[in-house]
């Protein structure tokens, strides 16, 4: 056990200032938490007050924040000089995820939580980190496998049950888009204010390499978001339209089939 | 089958590494190299490979674990037309206390069988973390030096035996690049490094820029380093640039090659006679500064070490 308990008070020395001072100046106490030997415990007390151990730190952060500017820039860039402040706030409370996009979902779950709660207030926040999410988590998706899943229905329900291609996603902005996302590619500074309010949608189109995005009408952008966890009626041209275009297509038996999801009046779009 | 049933007869893993074919000279691909290494192909004896990068790990618990990307795997296959590949991962993690990771194995021996790799190689070194859950896996987001105490070596020998036992070609550990001294350790790096050699019969990757950096950061002779080494396991050298960062000089593969290892490589490439590759790694992010001409450049550099001083099988 001690050299697993030695391991993780090295990592977490390399992740932590507050720790690497704590062991620091009083390295029984700060290191109690760990089952460690005595001689475990002299090398992590010499390692915390190493310039060594500064250098470590800052490894750990350029390999971190490399992680979140992957999956998210744009949510990076909107954050500003906040974003050192939110990073070091969402790292104290998770570890890195050795897979990319737990950590973004990990993240964008985190910055949606301080817009919940307030301490963020970035108008554009909430559109861009979900898009982001849902970009990056659609590009990682295994296309092969997912082609295979599509055949596989279309060739046993035919007439079946639709749902939305697995290669594709709806994205729900309350800001227009295009105008919003060329803002971030040439990291315009915020505010925008020639970006028009309102209810939008991008559609998230990963059937072939490389992945297209474009707009989607109002209707059926709700139509495909309502739609993603079950199967959808071909009831009126809106999704007939996207089963033309195998944007929605043939997912189970025609059982017991949903009609087109109704949105709550007010409601505000879902991410 | 455990970890502890497998054993290789070290003598047997050690005539592997001395039959093993005389690749040459090349570099460890990374996405900016893909127009080069298709437009230079000439320029290049193999491919090294981090074969880790061309997948997503779901975790133990996903059923499906490892998912690839189908375009990073095209690139490969491509290549793999023209040029020996050469698996160097990342991911393995071997030095971690807890237990060794064999999916992990099972994943590199099925990419050793696709692209009949002649040998495969990662760190001598922990990066995984245990996670909250069974579908959580954390990193240190680094690679940490393991303490060089005989508790880790015996560690270590078993799961070095399991590793050539499930995969069927040579394996070899890279040295370390640390920036911390831990004190009291019960080996010398060298010391450790020779007995895991001796008593698995693995190969050495030996990072000739990672022994400058530590000779630089932590006060020692290079040359005396590499000389305290059984260099007769070295099967591939790691070329590489560094840069400074808070006070010492770092691994940060920043361009070009560091002066320092071009002194050095001469020497240590007479002093391998089992040297079968010298593989340049570099930041992707250097590619545009550098431009397949600044690429090309440290190649026939190394190219020409190697064909001066290269130990001639027989």
């Amino acid at each position: 056990m001690t050299l697993l308990a030695f391991q993780l008070a090295l990592a977490d020395l390399a992740a932590s200032a507050d720790l690497c001072a704590r062991v620091t100046s009083d390295a029984e106490a700060a290191l109690a938490g760990y089952d460690l030997t005595p001689v475990e415990r002299r090398r992590l007390a010499s390692a915390a007050g190493q310039r060594g151990m500064r250098v470590n730190r800052s490894l750990y952060r350029h390999n971190r924040v490399t992680a979140l500017a992957t999956v998210a820039p744009g949510t990076l860039h909107l954050l500003g000089d906040e974003a050192r402040d939110v990073a070091d706030a969402f790292w104290a409370v998770h570890g890195a995820e050795r897979n990319m996009r737990r950590e973004g979902e990990h993240f964008a779950a985190f910055v949606l939580g301080m817009l919940d709660d307030g301490r963020l207030a970035s108008p554009y926040l909430r559109d861009v980190v979900q898009f982001e999410l849902v970009r990056y988590q659609v590009a990682v998706e295994p296309r092969g496998a997912a082609l295979a899943r599509v055949a596989e229905a279309a060739r046993r329900w035919p007439r079946g049950a639709l749902a939305p291609h697995p290669l594709v996603r709806a994205a729900a902005f309350a800001h227009e888009p295009q105008a919003l996302l060329s803002h971030l590619a040439y990291r315009h500074p915020p505010p925008y204010d020639d970006v028009a309010e309102g209810e939008f949608y991008l559609l998230l189109d990963y059937r072939e390499a490389p992945l297209e995005q474009r707009p989607l009408s109002v209707p059926q952008g709700r139509l495909l978001r309502g739609a993603a966890g079950g199967g959808v009626a071909v009831d009126d041209a809106d999704a007939r339209a996207l089963a033309a275009e195998g944007i929605l297509v043939p997912s189970g038996p025609s059982v017991g089939v949903a009609r087109r999801p109704r949105r709550r009046a007010g409601a505000v779009p879902a991410a | 089958m455990s970890v502890s049933e497998l054993h290789l007869a070290p003598a047997a893993a050690a005539e592997r590494l001395a039959a093993l074919p005389r690749l040459g000279v090349s570099v460890l691909y990374n996405p900016s190299l893909r127009e080069f290494v298709r437009d230079h192909t000439e320029a290049l004896d193999y491919l090294a490979i981090i074969p880790d990068r061309a997948w997503q790990d779901e975790g133990a618990a996903a059923p499906v674990r490892f998912v690839e990307s189908e375009s990073q795997v095209e690139i490969l296959a491509r290549a793999a037309e023209r040029l020996t590949l050469v698996g160097h991962s990342v991911g393995l993690s071997i030095g971690s206390a807890d237990p060794l990771d064999t999916g992990h194995v099972e994943q590199l021996a099925r990419w050793q069988e696709r692209f009949a790799m002649p040998w495969h190689s990662d760190h001598l070194s922990f990066i995984r973390l245990p996670g909250v859950d069974a579908h959580t896996e954390l990193s240190a987001s680094m690679a940490l030096a393991v303490p060089y105490d005989h508790e880790v070596l015996e560690m270590l020998v078993e799961r070095v035996d399991y590793v050539q036992q499930r995969i069927p070609v040579p394996f070899l550990l890279e040295n370390n690049v640390y920036y911390v001294d831990l004190p009291e350790q019960e080996m010398t790096e060298p010391e450790f490094l020779n007995a895991l050699t001796r008593r698995t019969g693995c190969g050495l990757l030996l990072d000739v820029h990672n022994v400058v950096v530590n000779a630089t950061n932590h006060g020692f002779d290079p040359r005396a380093f590499i000389h305290a080494l059984d260099l007769e396991r070295v099967v591939e050298l790691h070329i590489a640039g560094g840069s400074e960062l808070a006070g010492l000089y770092t691994d940060s593969h920043a361009g070009p090659v560091a002066q320092t290892v071009w002194e050095l490589l001469p020497e240590v490439v007479a002093g391998c006679p089992n040297l079968c590759a010298i593989t340049f790694e570099f930041h992707e992010g250097w590619y545009p500064a550098m431009g397949a001409e600044g690429v090309l450049r440290e190649l026939r550099t190394a190219r020409d070490v190697w064909d001066r001083h290269r130990v001639h099988a027989g």
